[in-house]
């Protein structure tokens, strides 16, 4: 089922990515992600009200000096719930990247390169989860366990293990071929040697670069399941929150939450898939 | 051509019940025991609690369990939901024609605008009107329905007025009106993967050596474009259509949330919200096979497109 893949893969996506001509693109949208993670860490620096603070006597009011973005139905300021929902937006998509690579890319190296048995059996099951449309997995894992952030976040990790499985176990069948591992045979160095020491070092460009691609998607699903009411829950200011706190205002005329919360997650998902895409390019042009 | 037909329909079969499975496994992992599962986490008088155990065979071994859930499954019968004292069946039935309604109207949106901007994309590749089409098709992938939904609704239903901000309207033409910001929504994030899949295989094809054969001997550009290049940049787009449908699937979802569409999508939400478990389990597993049922399609109509893949397949 080949054709069950999410196509989020770096291989599929390279050729279609106009060429942010190399460190350019790098570095401009690396310099976003550190103002949003600078944004996230300062938040209470930053953030003019408290984000919890209710104020019925000024709900869904427009743009003002105290409330540039104005307030929402219970009259909590939208630019501090706007600065506090990065920590959420971040902190989500940054566990799923790293448990999924915890998971996916040693079990993927060591198949990967002794193929037989273990390998057969990997590829069957990530096989099997691809044949699950993934968000739909998520939600299943969700009606399971209940919602809340940590349920949400893991069950994104889960669906997430596969695709960073395939891609790795992709990059370490092309390296296993090539004469230096033969060479690190010959001197009888152990398997997990080679694999950890010398073949690792080699994949690391592309693995790293989906992972990162991966920080976009993942951040677009944990919000997804927020909206939904599946993760991150009320009063804790989140940008996916936001979008369905801010729905109930859109009848009211007030824009400034869905509005400003769906640039949010747009502009830092976006700076994430181009900055994955460079580090891609990257590790495409070097091998 | 049958026995390729044949291998795929096999090997659809191990993947049916591998997602069967899984679907099935879920309530036994759980936290708690599956009958206060099954019940909706609410407090359960003995008596009921003997007729869900006996109802739902938890009395058996974990395999033949399983084994009478996939029995009744295939007949038809996903059991009885535990909120509306009703069959799943029965529950689901009337909300699938709404999905495949906003499906395929979202997936027209796909092939006509995507494929579009695509071909302008690729033919016009270097000009002012090529980068931006491929800008605003690369900006528009990191939206997600959600996103765009809400955008719209904002923007086309609340602020212009233009369109209904909720629900499914009554039939025909009204229920077409009251899909379309939904079907664009969805539609969004696809329609620039298959934009994009469409400039890059139409960029590659036009610079080959058959489509300047094609040039010199005096076509015009129309058909050399629509009879010669075409025809074969258009085999990568049907593989992304396919790989598109989970997309969809899921798209749906969130899409019949943020519209408020009664459909299979706002149905599994609501049924997750409710802890009605069998009727999560039902959804899931019908948006599963359709997601497994949907993909074997895409193989075969890419078999009878492109000979090659056929001819592979058998040479393995």
């Amino acid at each position: 089922m080949s054709a069950a893949a999410p196509a989020t893969s770096v291989a599929v996506r390279r050729a279609w990515v106009p060429r942010l001509r190399g460190a350019g693109g790098l570095a401009f949208s690396g310099a976003v992600i550190v103002l949003l993670l600078a944004m996230a860490a300062g938040a209470s620096l930053l953030a003019p009200h408290d984000p919890n603070a209710i104020d019925l006597t000024n709900t869904v009011a427009g743009s003002s000096a105290a409330h540039p973005l104005g307030t929402d139905q219970l009259g909590r300021d939208v630019l501090s719930r706007l600065i506090y929902g990065s920590r959420t937006a971040l902190l989500g998509p940054l566990v799923v990247v790293v448990g999924s690579t915890l998971i996916a890319v040693p079990l993927s190296l060591v198949a990967g390169y002794r193929r037989g048995w273990m390998d057969s059996l990997l590829s069957r099951l990530w096989d099997a989860m691809f044949g699950f449309p993934t968000l739909l997995l998520a939600i299943a894992i969700v009606a399971t366990f209940g919602p809340g952030f940590w349920t949400a976040t893991l069950s994104v990790t889960a669906i997430y293990v596969p695709l960073l499985a395939r891609v790795t176990r992709g990059a370490v069948l092309l390296e296993r071929e090539k004469p230096y591992v033969e060479a690190c045979r010959l001197q009888g160095y152990s398997q997990s040697r080679i694999v950890f020491a010398h073949v690792f070092p080699n994949v690391s460009g592309v693995v790293g670069a989906q992972a990162v691609l991966n920080f976009g998607y993942s951040l677009l699903d944990l919000a997804g399941l927020t909206f939904l009411g599946f993760g991150v829950q009320a009063p804790t200011a989140d940008w996916g929150q936001m979008l369905t706190d801010g729905r109930t205002s859109l009848v009211q005329h007030s824009y400034f939450e869905v509005v400003s919360a769906s640039i949010a997650i747009v502009v830092t998902v976006l700076a994430f898939n181009a900055f994955g895409y460079a580090l891609a390019e990257r590790a495409g042009s070097r091998r | 051509m049958i026995r390729f037909i044949l291998r795929r329909l096999l090997a659809a079969i191990p993947l049916l019940l591998g997602v069967s499975f899984l679907v099935f496994a879920l309530i036994h992992i759980a936290p708690g025991s599956p009958e206060k599962l099954l019940a909706g986490g609410r407090a359960l008088d003995p008596q009921t609690l003997a007729n869900v155990r006996h109802e739902f065979h938890l009395d058996q071994p974990f395999l033949v369990q399983y084994w009478l859930w996939v029995s009744h499954v295939v007949r038809g019968d996903l059991g009885q939901t535990i909120v509306f004292h009703d069959t799943v069946v029965n529950l689901i039935a009337p909300r699938i024609l709404p999905t495949v309604e906003l499906a395929t109207l979202a997936l027209v949106f796909i092939l006509t605008v995507g494929a579009g901007l695509g071909i302008v994309a690729a033919l016009r590749r270097r000009s002012w009107t090529g980068r931006l089409t491929s800008g605003a098709m690369l900006a528009t992938s990191a939206i997600s329905s959600y996103v765009s939904g809400i955008l719209l609704i904002t923007v086309f239903a609340v602020a212009l007025g233009w369109f209904p901000i909720y629900g499914l309207g009554g039939s025909g033409v009204d229920r077409l009106y009251h899909l379309t910001l939904p079907a664009v929504a969805l539609g969004m994030g696809v329609m620039s993967l298959i934009g994009r899949t469409c400039q890059a295989s139409l960029s590659q094809v036009l610079e080959e050596a058959y489509v300047e054969a094609a040039r010199s001997r005096g076509f015009s550009e129309r058909r050399v474009v629509v009879r010669h290049a075409l025809r074969n940049a258009l085999l990568p787009v049907i593989t992304i259509t396919g790989v598109s449908f989970g997309y969809l699937i899921v798209g749906a979802v969130l899409v019949e949330y943020t519209f408020g569409l009664n459909g299979l999508g706002a149905l599994l939400v609501q049924a997750v919200q409710d802890k009605d478990f069998p009727t999560v389990q039902g959804v899931t597993l019908l948006f599963a096979v359709a997601f497994v049922v949907i993909n074997l399609c895409v193989d075969l109509l890419y078999a009878v497109v492109d000979p090659r893949v056929r001819l592979t397949t058998h040479a393995q």
